[in-house]
């Protein structure tokens, strides 16, 4: 009988690297499923929180990222379940976050606030997808989805910004 | 540059100041290895109060038919709407009352319609037969459809209530419409100026019409008795409808008159003619409906249209006849019914006033978020028209209400203006009514 010797697999998670790594995009990702900053910074502490004490059970059977995103998702989902009735208004929020001066300047929030206008289900997609660059597998696997379904609603939400995005530049 | 693949680069780029502060992790993680320090009795209390106080939205929450309605209406609607959830199948067809709002005249049930076993219904779906007990007068519209589901959701908005709020109803729908065709600028192709001037004609009873309306219908309802068109006196095909054509075409009293048959299977099939000239003016008729009997005398019916245009004959060669028909594919039957108590989120505020504006009284106003309701006599048909605006404590004048109905009884009537969104009644100072004021904050 062979013996062949494997490392063990690390179960520590760096958090600092998944903080630095995720953090900033998580943060606006969540802003904007959530359209609150204060409920955003909450997801994502809980996110990370969840990710860290949950890390020894993580199979790899995904990338990482896409675990991670499978956490928020989930957490903003919980978060709207409980906060439905102090929704605000998308134009407000945004208008709450202030632009950078040294960075490009930005002609207009339209499309900022046509994702945020989204339901959940497109929301999700089109964030997962166009923002957080995973692929149709990887929304199946953080969304626990067919990925046919992923793709169908992938095409439906751009079908609705498309609608709305008349007179702003829509490129296929 | 604005592109949807883009779309990092202008999240990032706008959301710029959104970022997560250097010290995040380091506090994160010593809250994660903070020990619990709630004892167990404590957290069970807390639990117990949280659950009785947050009962209600939780409830609210964890109703997935309730959650996907909140997406889809304001936040001002969102806080005012409480959750019913009564489901009614019937005929492979499942109808849900996801949530209702209401004040004491107006009730607003959110419905869904989804098909169980075909393809029944769709984007285009139209409720053909249906009440909330307790009003008289309904609107609907659909607000969202589901693709993936095959389900609509519809907005059901219902009036003319009395005392409404705390008492059970029951939604009923007993059918609907759907796979609507709609066909836009049907260009019929007739010579207007080749028509005959002098047609055979009818007498028409305007008192034993099923309908009518236009520019001139009130103006031919006042003749009492009108000379129209006498039926199938042609046959005229209207290009790419098949469930219409035109029956007769001609000048009588001076007025162009164009005859429509319905000759289609369709419950609802529907339309309107119109003039359009060369630099694109249209000219829309006054029309009435009727049927005939086996002789071929008018009554009561739906058999026919006749579009009456204020058009003589000297005007005709500018014009050419064009055409808008509707037509359904599907016509549904079932019973569909639940019954609720409705209660309002927030109650109405009523105050009584003397307002004397000749033919018009008002006697009481109340307000609720669904709009500003006005009750009083007239000694006219209707009321007359009632100027208001709505003043908040902050000093914002609210004006937009863009429905009115009013249900009157004899000489009393009530008139209910609503607004597009929900009324914030708790900020509401005063109602200004034909410049008296009432006041409902100090």
């Amino acid at each position: 009988m062979i013996s062949i010797s494997v490392p063990d697999r690390n179960i520590a998670l760096n958090i600092n690297n998944l903080v630095s790594e995720y953090g900033n995009s998580l943060l606006r990702m969540c802003f904007l499923y959530l359209k609150d900053i204060h409920l955003a910074e909450d997801a994502v502490q809980e996110t990370f929180l969840k990710a860290y004490k949950n890390y020894p059970q993580f199979k790899g059977d995904s990338e990482v990222k896409t675990w991670i995103m499978r956490i928020a998702i989930n957490v903003c989902k919980n978060y709207l379940r409980s906060s439905w009735w102090k929704r605000v208004d998308a134009v407000e929020s945004l208008n709450s976050i202030p632009t950078d001066t040294n960075m490009e300047a930005i002609p207009d929030d339209t499309l900022l606030l046509e994702i945020m206008r989204l339901s959940p289900k497109y929301k999700e997609v089109i964030l997962l997808f166009y923002y957080q660059d995973l692929t149709i597998r990887e929304i199946s696997h953080a969304l626990t989805l067919p990925e046919s379904t992923v793709s169908i609603r992938l095409k439906r939400a751009r079908e609705r910004l498309k609608m709305k995005l008349k007179g702003w530049y829509y490129d296929e | 540059m604005n592109n949807i693949k883009n779309i990092q680069h202008i999240i990032d780029s706008r959301l710029s100041n959104l970022k997560l502060d250097d010290e995040f992790a380091s506090k994160m993680l010593s809250k994660a290895n903070r020990p619990r320090r709630v004892k167990t009795p404590l957290a069970i209390a807390a639990a117990v109060c949280l659950c009785i106080m947050l009962s209600i939205p939780i409830m609210a929450a964890t109703i997935p038919s309730f959650n996907t309605l909140l997406s889809l209406v304001s936040t001002g609607i969102a806080q005012i709407l409480q959750p019913i959830e009564r489901v009614s199948e019937n005929n492979g067809i499942k109808m849900e009352v996801v949530a209702a709002m209401n004040d004491d005249e107006t009730a607003v049930a959110y419905l869904t319609m989804q098909d169980l076993t075909g393809n029944r219904i769709d984007k285009t779906i139209d409720l053909y037969n249906y009440s909330i007990t307790g009003t008289n007068m309904f609107t609907s519209e659909v607000i969202a459809y589901d693709e993936i589901t095959k389900t609509a959701t519809i907005r059901l908005l219902a009036n003319g209530g009395s005392k409404l709020n705390g008492k059970k109803v029951t939604v009923q729908v007993d059918s609907f419409l759907s796979d609507r065709h709609d066909y836009k600028e049907v260009a019929t192709g007739i010579d207007l100026t080749s028509i005959q001037k002098d047609p055979k004609t009818i007498p028409l009873d305007m008192t034993k019409l099923s309908g009518g309306g236009g520019d001139w219908f009130e103006t031919l309802r006042a003749l009492g008795t009108i000379q129209i068109l006498k039926t199938d006196d042609m046959n005229i095909a209207l290009p790419g409808i098949d469930f219409a054509d035109i029956s007769n075409i001609g000048i009588v009293d001076g007025r162009l008159h164009v005859q429509i048959k319905w000759t289609g299977n369709g419950i609802d099939d529907h339309g309107f003619l119109y003039l359009i000239d060369a630099a694109g003016k249209i000219i829309n008729p006054g029309n009435v409906s009727f049927g005939t009997d086996a002789s071929g005398n008018t009554k009561y019916g739906r058999g026919y249209e006749e579009y009456i245009f204020d058009i003589g004959e000297g005007q005709l060669a500018q014009f050419k006849l064009q055409g808008y028909f509707v037509t359904n594919g599907n016509y549904v039957k079932g019973k569909w019914q639940t019954t609720f108590k409705i209660e309002a989120v927030t109650k109405s505020k009523q105050a009584d006033c003397n307002i004397d504006s000749g033919s018009t009284k008002i006697s009481n106003v109340s307000i609720s978020p669904l709009g500003i309701t006005i009750l009083g006599s007239s000694n006219t048909n209707s009321p007359d028209d009632i100027d208001f605006s709505v003043t908040m404590i902050d000093g914002s004048i609210q004006k937009k209400f863009n429905t009115l109905t009013t249900h009157s009884d004899k000489d009393k009537f009530s008139s209910k203006y609503m607004p597009d969104s929900p009324l914030d009644i708790e900020n509401v100072r005063e109602v200004s009514i034909n410049g008296n004021i009432i006041k409902f904050n100090p």
